[in-house]
């Protein structure tokens, strides 16, 4: 037998073919600021170590016009992630039961995001405390 | 009934012994309310260009043989209206991610090969024979698999996952799930002896949840889900293996 | 031409076909097995039976029910010594099927489930939801990737069966994707090509199940048995055929005509109550519903749909529950397909070509009457139907009959002779025949020939025939094939994928089978099972025909039809009784 010629398509450009594909990169991208936001938090708490003047350079940075267009883009970026991440987060755990009743993956995602209102909600009530 | 109306449908043409790179050609069709782009696919082969090549056989969503791509979506033709597309045009592709035959026929060798790779067979612990009866398996522990062994082999998760566009050695979402159908099938006793071929980056960490393959398939079967579902138990293995390895290695 | 030796060649990757090809590598590894199919297993015709497989294992059950029930469901044209023989090995077989991981669906207490269909005393349909065919199909399929001795040729389209001397030599088949020839010698072989339901226009089939194995059956001369007997099954979906399974009126679905009546209390199926009760009303086997619905078209009492008239299948009083965890399947089938939501409205339904009776017949090991070619599932004729088979008994034929096969193919070529050198100048010959196909000439289109050999099926040899019309269709076929043989004209004369070509091939078959059908109609002079005359042979004449039908090949000319008998054992040929008090 002689093999087949086939014709094989390149994937040159495949995030472009549908939306679906955007949204999992720009997901993915997300990434990369939470991961700048992590490093920001790291130098904000080695300053903290290192003594009021390192501190007060820091909150300067961070209260400074980019500083805050960064912060709002990280909270952009922190949403974005978790809700698609938390849209998928059913599809990783195991079927879950309460007795006879299955535990739906709209539940999960309910639960999900409920449980991430809540933990920010706590955040923001705490932090609210801290500058009072 | 009313006359039927025309529709366009733009189909990709390629033949293996005359083209080196694909086309597309269109056809107008008549079509009425209840026809399928397969039935349009059909009405071209029988009355236009018998030459047109495309894979069929039972009309009714289940034999997974007539896969394809409908305006850039993976799709069963038979189940795919053409008056839901009416008055655009209909452009009618093979499956992405896969080796084109020819016109819309993809080469599935790939998918089989694979399909093989994972033993989804029953693995039992203890040999069984038909005198010994029908194992006992309750309607709760039929639904841990259920899903997954609904899988009509269609490959339309295939074309939907760019990871196995990408990475050619991905086994891809139908067989991982049906790797999981098996393993969560309580009489079997073959996980670990799939866990070797599923744990790697060829296996369920080639995954990056991208999530499409379970928002195409068309029988419910999450293979994403599926997936993502046996990482745990992948981490597990890996790090069983390290510690069998380490201890081992220590006198 | 790839030349490839191998013990034995499995021809058909369905239910029956996998089940010869696993059954040959258990019974000896040593053997190899080639299983060729013209498309991926997984596509096989066996995927869209829904509703169950028969095998006694309900406390209230026996075998002898079973048996009675298939050779009264037959109307005494079963061979009962067949009927005996299978009776006693469905339930293993259905056991063993459940040990490599079929989902047959269950009872709150982990045992196998079982349900009525059509024509049974007891409930003895194993059925995984309604996609018993499907979850059959791929459970053989994943567990056939076992054996290392099976090597499969997919979509690879056999052309031709090469006998010398009425001995089986070899196998010529062609991949599909490249059209390159391969010749596999070997010392037996299993057919497993399915029916012939595409030979008319109206059926529950998919498009691959076109016949030509029986064809080529019929070319090699082992005659084809009983094909006059073809079942319509009585609830498919108007203009398409598509099926919804008997496995509904089983759960309690019933049907009614324009008028809400349930017709069928007027055909000798009821008293309607009590209900459900089996064997009678929509419990009734297929030939009396489906001829059931044919006398109220005829008295315009069914519905008109742009498809076609239809009664109503009623399935509401089940409840959403039931529906989505019995028949899934149909919910689908209903709410893509018909528009309709089985939950909220009834379904319009009409009978339609569904299976084969007849085929090449066999003995109970599947041997024909070619030394060396075994055949099994719906392309043979074991005698196991009849005149009309029960729902529930094909897949489990698929099982008992391909094991049989596969395991009597293993012991013949472990004794046959060595494969042949001189087969290589028959397959050489045979294909520049179907090469020939291809050469651009003046002709007919395909499809102009295929729809009127499908139209002369449904007008001629439809659920109820006169001899005039059979006539009609007899000369429409001769006329059709004198057309086939000037010239059918390809738009595609490549050999890679060609699908044109194989589907020419195919109707080349399909309509030397169809004639069959259509002459062994004809030549039966009396009513028996599906084969229902409406020209003064209305009744059943044990004294003139309780024989089978035999069509033999004559070459251009049409078949010519003998008779043999039947084999009788312990069951004496009565009166079918349906419906009737409790």
């Amino acid at each position: 037998m002689t093999a087949l010629r086939t014709h094989t398509r390149s994937m040159k450009g495949w995030w472009r073919r549908h939306p679906a594909y955007r949204q999992y990169l720009l997901r993915e991208a997300t990434s990369v600021v939470i991961g700048l936001y992590a490093l920001c938090l790291l130098w904000g708490m080695t300053a903290l170590l290192l003594g009021p003047g390192a501190h007060d350079v820091w909150r300067a940075c961070v209260q400074s016009l980019p500083g805050r267009a960064f912060h709002l883009l990280a909270l952009a970026a922190f949403s974005w992630h978790a809700w698609t991440w938390f849209r998928l987060l059913p599809l990783t755990v195991a079927p879950l039961r309460l007795g006879r009743y299955r535990i739906t993956q709209t539940l999960v995602h309910r639960a999900a995001l409920g449980a991430w209102a809540l933990a920010s909600a706590a955040l923001l009530v705490a932090a609210a405390g801290g500058l009072r | 009934m009313s006359d039927p109306r025309i529709i366009v449908m733009e189909c990709l043409r390629y033949h293996p012994e005359r083209d080196t790179e694909p086309y597309h050609q269109r056809f107008e069709v008549p079509f009425t309310p209840e026809m399928s782009v397969l039935e349009g696919l059909q009405y071209i082969k029988d009355h236009l260009d018998g030459s047109l090549t495309f894979r069929w056989s039972c009309r009714m969503a289940v034999c997974g043989n007539c896969g394809c791509m409908v305006n850039g979506e993976p799709v069963l033709s038979c189940q795919t209206f053409l008056r839901d597309y009416h008055p655009e045009c209909v452009r009618v592709e093979p499956l992405d991610h896969f080796p084109i035959q020819r016109d819309l026929a993809v080469d599935p060798a790939d998918f089989l090969d694979k399909l093989q790779q994972v033993a989804p067979y029953l693995i039992p612990a203890q040999d069984r024979i038909p005198e010994d009866g029908p194992y006992r398996q309750t309607p709760e522990q039929m639904q841990d698999y259920l899903d997954t062994s609904a899988c009509i082999n269609c490959l339309l998760c295939y074309a939907a996952c760019p990871q196995y566009g990408l990475k050619a050695d991905f086994l891809g979402p139908a067989v991982l799930a049906l790797a999981h159908r098996y393993n969560a099938d309580s009489r079997d006793a073959g996980r670990a002896r799939r866990m070797e071929v599923m744990n790697g980056d060829a296996g369920v960490w080639g995954c990056t949840l991208v999530g499409r393959c379970s928002e195409v398939c068309p029988k419910g079967v999450d293979p994403a889900g599926a997936i993502n579902r046996n990482k745990p138990a992948a981490a597990l293995d890996t790090l069983r293996r390290l510690l069998q390895s380490g201890r081992t290695c220590t006198p | 031409m790839q030349t490839i030796d191998t013990d034995v060649v499995v021809i058909g990757g369905g239910g029956a076909g996998l089940r010869a090809a696993i059954a040959a590598a258990e019974a000896d590894p040593e053997v190899t097995v080639a299983l060729v199919s013209k498309v991926v297993p997984t596509r096989s015709h066996t995927v869209a039976a829904e509703g169950g497989a028969a095998g006694v294992i309900h406390p209230d059950d026996h075998l002898d029910k079973h048996f009675d029930d298939t050779v009264s469901g037959g109307d005494w044209l079963c061979e009962q010594d067949v009927v005996e023989w299978f009776v006693g090995r469905c339930t293993p077989e259905m056991t063993q099927l459940e040990h490599w991981g079929c989902p047959w669906s269950r009872q709150p207490d982990g045992q196998v489930n079982v349900r009525y269909f059509g024509g049974m005393k007891s409930p003895r349909s194993w059925f995984a939801a309604d996609r018993t065919g499907f979850h059959m199909l791929h459970t053989l399929f994943q567990t056939s990737l076992k054996y290392p001795s099976i090597r499969r040729f997919d979509e690879c389209f056999c052309m031709d069966l090469l006998v010398e001397d009425g001995r089986l030599r070899g196998v010529l088949a062609v991949y599909v994707p490249s059209g390159d020839s391969l010749l596999l010698r070997c010392r037996a072989a299993v057919l497993a090509t399915g029916g012939a339901g595409r030979v008319y226009r109206q059926n529950t089939n998919a498009g691959i199940v076109t016949g030509e194995g029986m064809g080529m059956a019929l070319a090699c001369g082992t005659g084809l048995r009983d094909m006059e007997f073809v079942q319509w099954h009585p609830t498919t979906l108007p203009g398409s055929g598509l099926l919804i399974t008997e496995g509904a009126r089983g759960e309690g679905g019933i049907l009614l005509n324009r008028h809400g009546r349930r017709y069928l209390q007027d055909h000798g199926l009821g008293p309607v109550d009590p209900w459900p009760r089996p064997r009678a009303m929509e419990l009734g086997p297929r030939d009396r519903v489906s001829q059931a619905f044919w006398h109220e078209d005829r008295a315009g009492r069914t519905l008109s749909t742009p498809q076609g008239t239809a009664v109503h299948l009623d399935l509401r009083h089940l409840g959403h529950k039931t529906l989505e965890e019995r028949l899934p399947q149909i919910l689908h089938l209903a709410r893509t397909f018909a528009a309709v939501d089985p939950v909220e409205a009834p379904i319009p339904v009409r009978p339609a070509v569904h299976y084969t009776m007849g085929g090449v017949p066999t003995d109970r090991h599947g041997a024909t009457a070619v030394e060396g070619l075994y055949a099994a599932g719906e392309c043979a004729s074991t005698g196991l139907h009849g005149a009309n088979r029960l729902g529930s008994n094909s897949l489990a034929e698929l099982l008992v009959f391909g094991r049989a096969a596969g395991e009597a193919a293993v012991a013949h070529a472990r004794n046959g002779p060595a494969p042949a050198p001189g087969v290589e100048r028959q397959a050489e010959a045979a294909l520049r025949q179907w090469h020939a196909l291809l050469e651009p000439r003046r002709g007919e289109r395909l499809a102009t020939l295929r729809d009127a050999m499908q139209a002369a099926m449904e007008d001629g040899v439809g659920i109820v025939r006169e001899a005039e019309g059979m006539a009609r269709a007899c000369e429409a076929l001769a006329d059709l094939r004198a057309r086939y043989r000037r010239g059918v004209r390809l738009d595609d004369t490549g050999r890679a994928f060609n699908t044109e070509w194989l589907a020419t091939l195919e109707l080349g078959h399909a309509l030397k089978v169809a004639e069959t059908i259509a002459h062994a109609a004809l030549a039966r002079r009396e009513s028996r099972g599906a084969h229902l005359r409406s020209d003064g042979y209305d009744r059943r004449d044990d004294e003139g025909f309780l024989c089978h039908s035999l069509a033999w090949d004559q070459g251009e000319a049409p078949p010519r039809i003998d008779h043999a008998p039947v084999t009788l054992t312990r069951s004496a040929p009565g009166e079918r009784v349906y419906g009737g008090p409790a």
